[in-house]
């Protein structure tokens, strides 16, 4: 049990480290995003492949940042009915759900190092103003992805022993 | 099995896992994935799994949604909401019910830069709520009116809620962002006259206030407010003059809202960049997921024929068309009731929307239409999220019987809201109908 926490804590630190590099890609999406407006009106001279990096920074921001969503319980369940049942039975559901989730994300995983091979193996590029290759924004979906499922099984073997899992309020839109 | 048999199996189970509390991103992922297996192969489902999620997060246009939300933590960590609330105070403070309007006001102001209807919840409820009952005034309307004013945020652009129906139903995202600017300021105004009324027919509700400021005092507490603004009144023009896209609206939003915090704090310290940054990875990784999910379960349904015949049986109804209109609300009202909004919305805008094209609904009317629904579920119990949200900010000051025993006039300027709507689309079609 004690040993499961720290694992859990461990792998958490990981993953903060990967949510704040995509936080860093955001901002500094921002800021080429905001300079390309300016030099576009202000000198009319946009800088080229603004598009296409924005386009392949997003996959990163997203999938760097799913599996420390799950860490802190940030995805959005409905609780209202389990809420009621005993604690057995609730510790069943909860175990049910997060191998659900590794089942699911297991899955999308191996789709997508099948396609980072693929797009190896067919030298795919991003086709526009500028060009570079798309097989590292596909290796880092499915990176994300496979983080993913190993923070549910994590959380699986967790709430198996017991152990509770953090349900922050995901914060709302 | 036939396919819409294994169509209306996914969909039992896919509201079976949702009640057990299976993660709503994993169930509308998990049921599409092996809903498309059983109907075209594991083969193909699987590619259509690394497709679907390539596809959505690949995007220009999708990026809109992590820089609103940036730019609405960037306000929250500059400490807009303050300001907005001082300065609306000391304009509208001495009104019948002023402290109450002026919370209204400032949290659509708010609200319409960080886009987050339980964030300006939280705010407000810190700032406005023991001001309002320090003076005296009713709990129920001073933590109703919080309540409701949250809601305010995702109609107003720019709005994260409003780009996720964008995406669910590949409508234009400029268009539908533009649209929501009148029916929120609108529904702003509506909130107003509610509580006016609401005072003036039960003056103990709320005591007069009797300080007064001077102009010079009014005008000084526009020095933060006033730009924000000012940053509004930037996006929502650029966005209909076509100066720049949703994309670029959102990145200079972001940068703006950065300035101002960095103004507020004299440094970047006091902004706590880490902790802005990590939040804001959250939400984008929250949103994204039940996208990406919701795209490959609602490919699903169409495939399964599911769409086409519920849209047929709808459609085939010899009702008027309102009727079925009337029919999609109350479905909305009530699963609103269980859970949230951009989770409502991937879970039933799959058949909702094609229905309501069907029925010559514009995309865009509807989107403005289904996030004013949503928003109303928002504040209505059992869950009514944003009443939890104001009850808990206060301390232990209001009890939630409280807040939604003051929501129900609110619910029904929600309803009148709805009801104007239908009668005048162009409230909400105006803008966007004439934009460049």
């Amino acid at each position: 049990m004690n040993l499961i926490l720290q694992l859990r804590n461990g792998f958490g630190r990981a993953l903060n480290f990967c949510g704040l590099t995509a936080g860093f890609i955001l901002l500094a999406v921002m800021a080429l995003v905001v300079a390309n407006v300016l030099l576009r009106y202000l000198f009319n001279a946009p800088i080229a492949g603004t598009l296409e990096m924005t386009e392949g920074a997003l996959p990163l921001i997203i999938f760097l940042s799913l599996a420390m969503t799950q860490y802190e319980g940030g995805h959005i369940k409905v609780v209202l009915l389990t809420r009621k049942l005993s604690k057995r039975l609730q510790r069943a559901a909860v175990v049910f759900a997060m191998l659900v989730g590794a089942v699911l994300f297991a899955w999308a995983s191996y789709a997508g190092w099948m396609s980072m091979a693929k797009s190896i193996a067919i030298g795919e590029i991003e086709r526009g103003s500028i060009r570079y290759p798309l097989w590292p924004v596909k290796g880092t979906i499915a990176l994300g992805m496979s983080l993913l499922t190993l923070q549910f099984l994590i959380d699986a073997l967790l709430a198996a022993l017991g152990g509770e899992l953090p349900d922050s309020e995901a914060e709302e839109i | 099995m036939s396919n819409l048999v294994i169509g209306l199996l996914g969909t039992a189970a896919l509201f079976a896992g949702i009640l057990i509390g299976v993660n709503v991103m994993v169930v509308l992922g998990l049921v599409g994935a092996l809903g498309l297996a059983a109907l075209v192969g594991f083969h193909a489902s699987t590619s259509l799994l690394s497709t679907v999620f390539f596809d959505t997060t690949h995007s220009f246009h999708f990026s809109v949604i992590p820089l609103f939300l940036l730019m609405g933590f960037f306000a929250m960590r500059a400490g807009l909401g303050e300001d907005l609330f001082e300065a609306a105070s000391k304009w509208l403070g001495g009104l019948r019910g002023g402290l109450a309007i002026s919370t209204t006001l400032g949290a659509a102001a708010f609200g319409a830069a960080s886009g987050s209807s339980v964030g300006t919840a939280t705010i407000f409820t810190k700032l406005a709520l023991p001001q309002m009952l320090d003076r005296g005034y009713d709990k129920s309307l001073a933590s109703a009116s919080i309540a409701i004013a949250g809601t305010l945020a995702v109609m107003i652009p720019p709005s994260a809620l409003i780009v996720v129906y964008g995406i669910l139903t590949d409508s234009s995202i400029g268009a539908l962002l533009i649209a929501g600017f009148i029916p929120g300021i609108l529904f702003a105004l509506i909130l107003c006259l509610a509580i006016w009324i609401r005072v003036k027919l039960n003056p103990e509700l709320a005591p007069l206030e009797t300080r007064t400021y001077s102009l010079k005092e009014k005008v000084l507490s526009l020095r933060m407010a006033g730009p924000l603004m000012l940053i509004i009144v930037v996006i929502v023009s650029g966005l209909y003059l076509g100066v720049f896209t949703p994309t670029e609206a959102g990145g200079i939003g972001a940068g703006l809202t950065f300035i101002l915090a960095l103004i507020r704090h004299r440094g970047i310290k006091g902004i706590e960049m880490r902790e802005t940054l990590l939040e804001t990875m959250r939400t984008t990784a929250m949103i994204f997921a039940i996208l990406m999910c919701a795209l490959l379960f609602s490919k699903f349904l169409a495939l399964s024929g599911m769409t086409n015949a519920v849209g047929g049986f709808l459609t085939g109804l010899d009702v008027n068309r309102w009727v079925i209109v009337l029919l999609v609300a109350l479905i909305y009202l009530a699963l609103g009731m269980l859970m949230d909004a951009p989770a409502l919305l991937a879970i039933t805008l799959p058949i909702t929307y094609p229905v309501m094209m069907d029925l010559g609904f514009d995309p865009i009317w509807f989107g403005i239409f289904v996030v004013l629904l949503v928003e109303i579920g928002a504040v209505t119990p059992p869950v009514g999220i944003n009443c939890f949200v104001v009850q808990s900010a206060s301390d232990g000051r209001v009890r939630l019987e409280d807040v939604f025993r003051g929501l129900l006039p609110f619910v029904l300027a929600g309803f009148v809201m709805l009801i104007l709507l239908c009668v005048f689309p162009q409230i909400a079609l105006f803008l966007p109908e004439r934009m460049k």
